[in-house]
């Protein structure tokens, strides 16, 4: 303790060199870096902290003090600490200089503060749009504080830009030598579920690259969060970022909240939280995987694995009353219906032995198959280094051989007092991902009876009298599919400043043309579902009708 | 005279209405080994009757080809159905009749594929693409096959050919086993269903058809199940009209749910591999082919 606390300090003096540091939260500093300094820090925290990039946000803080901002959001998994590396854009020049030329992985999330907020990265290699439709007009950006939630904007404005071309759109050309036949999947697919678009370019049945473009489900959620619902209200709205994980969203938001205004969560409110995210993660691996075996023709892996599911989802509703284990999560706890009485303990755990006997009776058979191992071993590959490079999280990154996990190494609610080991495979293949995550789902059964065996006696909701203005602080879960970053400014009148969840899919995504380039366009299918993409998740942010230009009303009341 | 015009017109109507349950069946096996209580066996007819009762739409295409594909694909078809040993055998007898067999099986398979390759979506293209890669081969074993029981038998007539009678070759016994693989991966079958491969191609090369040419496309396909299943049982099932009159359709059922078993244990083959599987059937075929001339 006294080594780590030294080693701290130590950390500190270096950053003090690149910028002013000051602490945020208890795991979190902002580095004001200066000017001429930012590779170089990027550089030390990459190198020396063995600290990886997650997401950068943009934030309109001219109400606060006259100027935008950009952070950078850098995390140690060997400190347990994040870094945000904050940079000021003033509003008649907001230009910062971009940090993709060194870190690939800052690509989208730049050019999302640049479409929402409107601040320039200097040096950015394709500064083109990626979330806001092509015929927005190119001086309206959504998430500053002067457009309003209800702000419609000229249509005939609108329609000029249609018909002349907006002006800061300029389509990323493919850059291929020879004409390839380009293969459309999507936005609709029978292999994705989910609107989003990859065209992938084929010789023959050989892909020679692919370019992905998403966002079309976006859904104004951080605008309406903080424009108009309070503190307690973000998380029915959180939860509804995803479908599958929106539990872990919630969470993240409360935890980000909780560690601004420092409010301790009573411990049996932080293991049931613990246990419904377990119960979250087993159901979507166990969907994940009867997805990608019917992906590759297995049909009745399909149906096994969902039949085994739709166990766990009982479990659900028995616990929380609803298959999904929605609106549980308050900030500072969770609320009171949804304790877990003494009387179910034992009916909970024997039901979840049978779901692993009734699950290891079948996996193991499956994993073994001769045409799941042909289709899935060496296919859609993914080094450590480009892992790395793009910062993919989750199993898709454990999958590359890098030990990363939000419950091992920066523990939240109660992980820090259950025994669990994080499986790591170093193939980077689609079979190895299917392999961490088999070994995942016996984990987290693994948790939650160790969870229920202590669960302590305590009340289910601190007591706390008010969140603190202008407190700066991220939160962060291990999504089924990752890390699920929250980052909170918290405002006055009961509610955020600003809020921007970043769901584990946004950085995992931009891996795919990498892994789909060389393969065979029959692998195309698997390689996207490896990574268990939840574009919902990814897009969340404005609904706009496209024919009529109107923004739609969000809420109509 | 009347009694061969009976059994001719008895033949084509028990195809037409078999093929259609053969695949109800299967379907029915297959749910039941997912756990599922799957649709009933004539679901297959209800879907057919659905597709035939709608208009058929043309996208963008030579609309000739695309109406023409499907039709061709259906008659080629049912005239192996006059050929071959079904219910009955088949009075339409003459000397070659086997060859005509092989080139109809094998034509019939390219006007499908000019119908679906004449669009211009990229996954019509990919899927037929697969399907012309993988026919190449199957069309080939068969004719081999053929070729072994051909030789074997000292015969060009069905009748003659049909069954095989003792004593046998071991070349014959073996070009049998090729035959039932051949009949098995021949017709969309996972893991050779490539060319539709819904995951995948979400649809493939029928992606395009709908309505009244998509309800054909699939009614020959299931009649080209019935047909390779056909053969394969004609070697053993004597022709008296006694036996086979039962014998014929329970065989025809037993073989449909062992098709449909296997199916639900598998996985999809990439091209690649599916194609590798293929070419080693098919150099078996070769050198079972060679043995058979040199007369082992």
């Amino acid at each position: 303790m006294q080594q780590s606390l030294a080693s701290e300090n130590n950390v500190l003096e270096k950053l003090r060199e690149f910028g002013i540091v000051r602490k945020a939260t208890h795991n979190a500093f902002i580095i004001d870096v200066f000017k001429n300094k930012l590779y170089e820090l990027c550089r030390f925290l990459i190198d020396e902290l063995e600290a990886y990039y997650s997401t950068s946000i943009g934030v309109d803080e001219r109400p606060l003090n006259g100027s935008f901002a950009v952070y950078h959001v850098f995390v140690s998994d060997k400190m347990s600490q994040y870094f945000l590396v904050r940079l000021e854009a003033s509003p008649s020049h907001p230009f910062v200089k971009s940090i993709t030329p060194i870190i690939p992985g800052a690509d989208w999330a730049e050019r999302e503060v640049m479409d929402m907020i409107g601040v320039k990265f200097a040096g950015h290699p394709r500064p083109y749009r990626l979330i806001l439709p092509y015929d927005w007009p190119s001086n309206i950006y959504p998430l500053r504080k002067d457009f309003d939630y209800n702000d419609k904007y000229p249509v005939k404005d609108m329609v000029d830009k249609v018909i002349h071309g907006s002006t800061d759109y300029v389509i990323d050309k493919n850059t291929l030598e020879e004409e390839y036949t380009a293969v459309p999947i999507g936005p609709y697919h029978p292999a994705l579920h989910e609107p989003e678009y990859f065209e992938v370019y084929v010789n023959g049945e050989t892909i020679v690259d692919a370019r992905y473009k998403g966002f079309f489900i976006h859904r104004g959620i951080e605008k309406i969060a903080e424009s108009r619902l309070t503190y307690d209200q973000v998380p029915f709205i959180a939860e509804r970022i995803c479908g599958i994980c929106g539990f872990t969203h919630s969470t993240a938001y409360c935890l980000a909240v909780e560690n601004a205004a420092g409010i301790d969560v009573p411990e049996r409110a932080s293991y049931i939280r613990s246990i419904l995210l377990e119960i979250e993660r087993i159901h979507s691996h166990l969907l994940w995987m009867g997805v990608a075996f019917h992906l590759l023709g297995y049909d009745t892996g399909f149906m096994i694995m969902w039949r085994i599911r739709e166990r766990i989802m009982d479990l659900a509703e028995e616990l929380t009353g609803n298959r999904k284990t929605y609106g549980a999560n308050i900030v500072g706890g969770i609320r009171k219906r949804f304790d877990i009485s003494e009387e179910k303990i034992p009916h909970i755990k024997r039901l979840l032995n049978s779901v692993k006997e009734e699950y290891l009776k079948y996996i193991d058979k499956i994993v073994s198959m001769t045409e799941i191992r042909k289709r899935t071993r060496e296919v859609g590959i993914l080094s450590h280094e480009d892992a790395k490079k793009y910062s993919v999280l989750g199993p898709h990154a454990r999958a590359s051989g890098i030990d990363t996990d939000v419950r091992k190494y920066r523990p939240y609610a109660a992980y820090g007092e259950v025994d669990f080991k994080v499986p790591v495979s170093d193939e980077g293949d689609v079979y190895a991902r299917i392999i961490v995550r088999h070994e995942e789902v016996l984990e987290s059964i693994n948790i939650i009876i160790q969870l229920l065996d202590n669960l302590p006696k305590t009340p289910l909701r601190a007591e706390f009298n008010y969140i603190p203005e202008k407190r700066t602080a991220i939160g962060c879960t291990e999504a089924p599919r990752g890390e699920d970053l929250h980052f909170v400014i918290t405002g006055s009148e009961n509610k955020i400043y600003r809020w921007r969840p970043r769901a584990p899919s946004y950085n995992n995504l931009a891996s795919v043309p990498l892994m789909l380039r060389g393969e065979k366009l029959a692998d195309a299918p698997i390689i996207i579902a490896s990574i268990d993409p939840c574009f919902s998740c990814t897009d969340h942010v404005v609904v706009i009708d496209i024919k009529t230009g109107r923004r739609r009303k969000l809420v109509s009341r | 005279m009347m009694n061969e015009v009976v059994y001719l017109i008895a033949n084509m109507c028990f195809a037409l209405i078999m093929a259609p349950l053969i695949d109800g069946i299967e379907r029915k096996v297959k749910a039941r080994i997912q756990n599922r209580r799957g649709p009933s066996i004539f679901q297959t007819w209800y879907d057919l009757v659905k597709m035939f009762r709608k208009p058929s739409g043309i996208t963008g295409r030579p609309a000739a080809l695309y109406k023409l594909g499907p039709l061709l694909y259906f008659s080629y078809l049912s005239a192996i159905l006059l050929l071959i040993p079904l219910l009955f055998y088949s009075p339409l007898s003459f000397i070659g009749d086997i060859i005509l067999v092989i080139y109809l099986l094998a034509s019939s398979r390219i006007f499908l594929l000019l119908g679906s390759i004449s669009s211009t979506n990229p996954y019509s293209i990919v899927g037929s693409n697969r399907e012309i890669s993988l026919s190449i081969f199957e069309e080939l074993a068969i004719a081999e096959i053929l070729g072994i029981i051909i030789l074997s038998t000292n015969s060009l007539l069905i009748n003659n050919i049909f069954p095989a009678v003792p004593p046998v070759k071991a070349t014959l016994i073996l070009a049998l086993i090729l035959l039932g693989i051949i009949s098995y991966i021949a017709n969309q079958r996972l893991p050779f269903e490539l060319g539709e491969a819904e995951p995948e191609l979400s649809g493939g090369s029928v992606l395009e058809y709908t309505g009244k040419e998509l309800g054909l496309f699939y009614y020959s396909h299931y009649i080209r199940r019935l047909i390779y299943i056909s053969i394969f049982l004609d070697i053993f099932i004597p022709q008296t009209i006694l036996i086979r009159i039962w014998l014929y359709p329970i065989c025809l059922i037993l073989v449909s749910m062992f098709f449909g078993i296997v199916e639900a244990l598998m996985g999809r083959f990439r091209l690649d591999q599916a194609l590798s599987f293929l070419k080693k059937t098919t150099l078996i075929g070769g050198v079972l082919l060679i043995a058979a001339v040199i007369g082992i």
